[in-house]
């Protein structure tokens, strides 16, 4: 590893420990550390710390398989949402929350929701000769108008469905120990096989006839990335709602500062997605405190401005 | 002995639809073999089915005497690399990591990649491009860095797809003394649309028309104004 991606690694580290940290104290209400009395730590201990961790496993999970399905798909635009994931999910979300079913019932209807819409859209793309990149994104834009007009339809003609905002702009207010712990295991098993994959994507990314060549099982390659992919932002869509920008912008950030091998690309982004989306978590919950602003707005206002000044840094380079 | 290559009454194409019909051919290591003839004659066509990318309806290819229907894409890769045409370079790889992707068939990590991707950056003059992004280089050095990976990737045959097609006269020189130097230990066996290149550079010419080989043999016998005339039906234009 050249010292200049040792240097990068070790800055994304450093970073993230610091966005935990400042996660972990600061908030509506300042938690000092060191400070033992009871109200302290059960804020800590109840509220502050599963929400900053999954936020920052949710930063992961969005930034990886945004970066895998830029890779996957060849195609720069694309986000973790792009199959379906996100109006599937929260089609299964309003679908639950009308028929009032309780919160840990809504999000596995919401996650058995996104994980059936990529698997239309994937069998929508298949041919004899394998998956059609193209055919993928183009039936996942069109699933997901049609999901996303249904969810209109429902939303529109109930009057008790507040709840649905919360899967619409995203938020970790409903954290709690059991998310980070269900989170934590799927990023592992997610994260870990895009990794693994991450040289045969490399390849992919020259074409089929050349990877191929190459010795590369294009069809099983692609489907194991794109069950990975989906696996983590399902996941993330049926705990914490619809988180926009992350999954697209981040992979696009790393990519510009350490280039667009999967091999670096893929852990730096999940590291910087996860110190994002804990800066953005500690921002809605601040900014209007004790209100809170939806992270997905945090997001958008903090990423695009940066984004935009990366590129014309990049352009003038 | 068994031939590096040996075609048997092969039929492929696209769908149901076959192009190439009934090709039957066999070639050995020190042979750079040229594959010439009109558009939509089937050359690349054969080239994918060897690559086992297209469905074969019928026959067989044997790899040193091996069946290739029978062979792991990866085992496949150990026997065969494969030259593109020169498209537009990925941004954001180095051309040492573009050549180490050819070390993907053997188990890697070893010593031995190390080497291999080194010798292969020697023997195309490749040294002080080594750590540049390839979409910074021109057409023609891209060409020598895909006969770098496929020489990184140790294979008996090389197979490649009109390799000059969009280079200048001088890069297809360069490309086509590379290839020949390289054929005294493989076999090379390529598509091209440059009849004069391949007087200049190849042993054996098989000319293929409407999916079917029209002729085969030396440059000198197949490469007749006659033959030419016939199967690019040029006359026609005249």
């Amino acid at each position: 590893m050249r010292t200049k991606t040792l240097l990068v690694f070790f800055v994304l580290v450093f970073l993230l420990a610091v966005s935990l940290a400042a996660g972990f104290v600061f908030g509506a209400v300042a938690v000092n550390p060191f400070d033992a009395s009871r109200v302290s730590e059960m804020i800590f201990w109840n509220i502050r710390c599963p929400r900053v961790l999954l936020a920052a496993l949710v930063g992961a999970m969005l930034s990886v398989s945004g970066a895998v399905l830029q890779g996957v798909l060849k195609n720069p635009l694309s986000d973790p949402y792009i199959l379906g994931v996100s109006s599937g999910g929260a089609v299964g979300a309003v679908l639950s929350m009308l028929i009032g079913l309780p919160l840990y019932a809504v999000c596995i209807v919401s996650f058995l929701f996104a994980l059936t819409s990529v698997a239309v859209v994937y069998s929508f793309s298949r041919t004899s000769s394998g998956i059609r990149p193209e055919v993928l994104v183009l039936a996942g834009v069109a699933l997901s108008s049609l999901l996303g007009a249904a969810l209109v339809a429902v939303v529109y003609s109930s009057d008790s469905l507040q709840g649905v905002y919360f899967w619409l702009f995203g938020s970790f207010s409903f954290s709690s120990f059991l998310f980070v712990k269900i989170a934590a295991v799927i990023a592992a098993v997610g994260i870990s096989v895009s990794i693994v994959f991450s040289k045969q994507l490399n390849i992919l990314l020259l074409g089929e006839e050349e990877a191929v060549s190459l010795g590369v099982n294009t069809g099983f390659v692609r489907a194991a990335l794109l069950f990975a992919a989906s696996l983590l932002s399902a996941v993330s869509v049926s705990m914490v709602g619809i988180i926009g920008f992350v999954g697209l912008i981040i992979p696009h950030i790393v990519r510009l500062v350490i280039g667009g091998n999967n091999i670096l690309l893929i852990p730096a982004s999940g590291l910087l997605g996860a110190s994002f989306l804990v800066i953005a978590d500690l921002l809605s919950r601040t900014l209007i405190s004790p209100g809170e602003l939806p992270v997905g707005i945090i997001t958008a206002f903090v990423g695009a401005p940066f984004f935009i000044f990366l590129l014309r840094k990049k352009k003038n380079d | 002995m068994t031939e590096l290559i040996k075609i048997e009454k092969l039929c492929a194409g696209y769908g149901r639809q076959d192009i190439i019909k009934d090709i039957s051919l066999s070639a050995d290591k020190g042979e750079f073999v040229a594959l010439l003839g009109p558009n939509g004659g089937g050359k690349t066509t054969l080239l994918r089915a060897v690559l086992g990318l297209l469905k074969i309806s019928s026959g067989s290819v044997f790899l040193s005497g091996e069946d290739a229907k029978k062979m792991t894409t990866k085992n496949k890769s150990k026997k065969l690399s494969f030259i593109p045409q020169v498209s537009s370079p990925l941004e954001g790889f180095s051309v040492e990591e573009i050549i180490a992707m050819g070390r993907n068939p053997h188990d890697t990590g070893s010593e031995a990649d190390l080497i291999a991707i080194d010798r292969s950056i020697e023997k195309v003059n490749l040294k002080n491009l080594r750590n540049t992004d390839v979409s910074r280089i021109s057409g023609g050095e891209y060409q020598r860095v895909l006969i770098a990976r496929a020489l990184a990737q140790e294979t008996d045959i090389m197979l490649l797809d009109e390799p000059t097609a969009h280079l200048d006269i001088k890069y297809r020189i360069e490309t086509m003394r590379t290839l020949r130097a390289l054929k005294a230990e493989k076999l090379i066996i390529g598509v091209f649309h440059d009849i004069d290149l391949v007087k200049d550079f190849a042993d054996r010419v098989v000319l293929m028309k409407s999916g079917k080989i029209a002729a085969d043999g030396e440059v000198s016998q197949v490469l007749s104004p006659v033959l030419i005339n016939e199967v690019f039906d040029i006359t026609s234009v005249a």
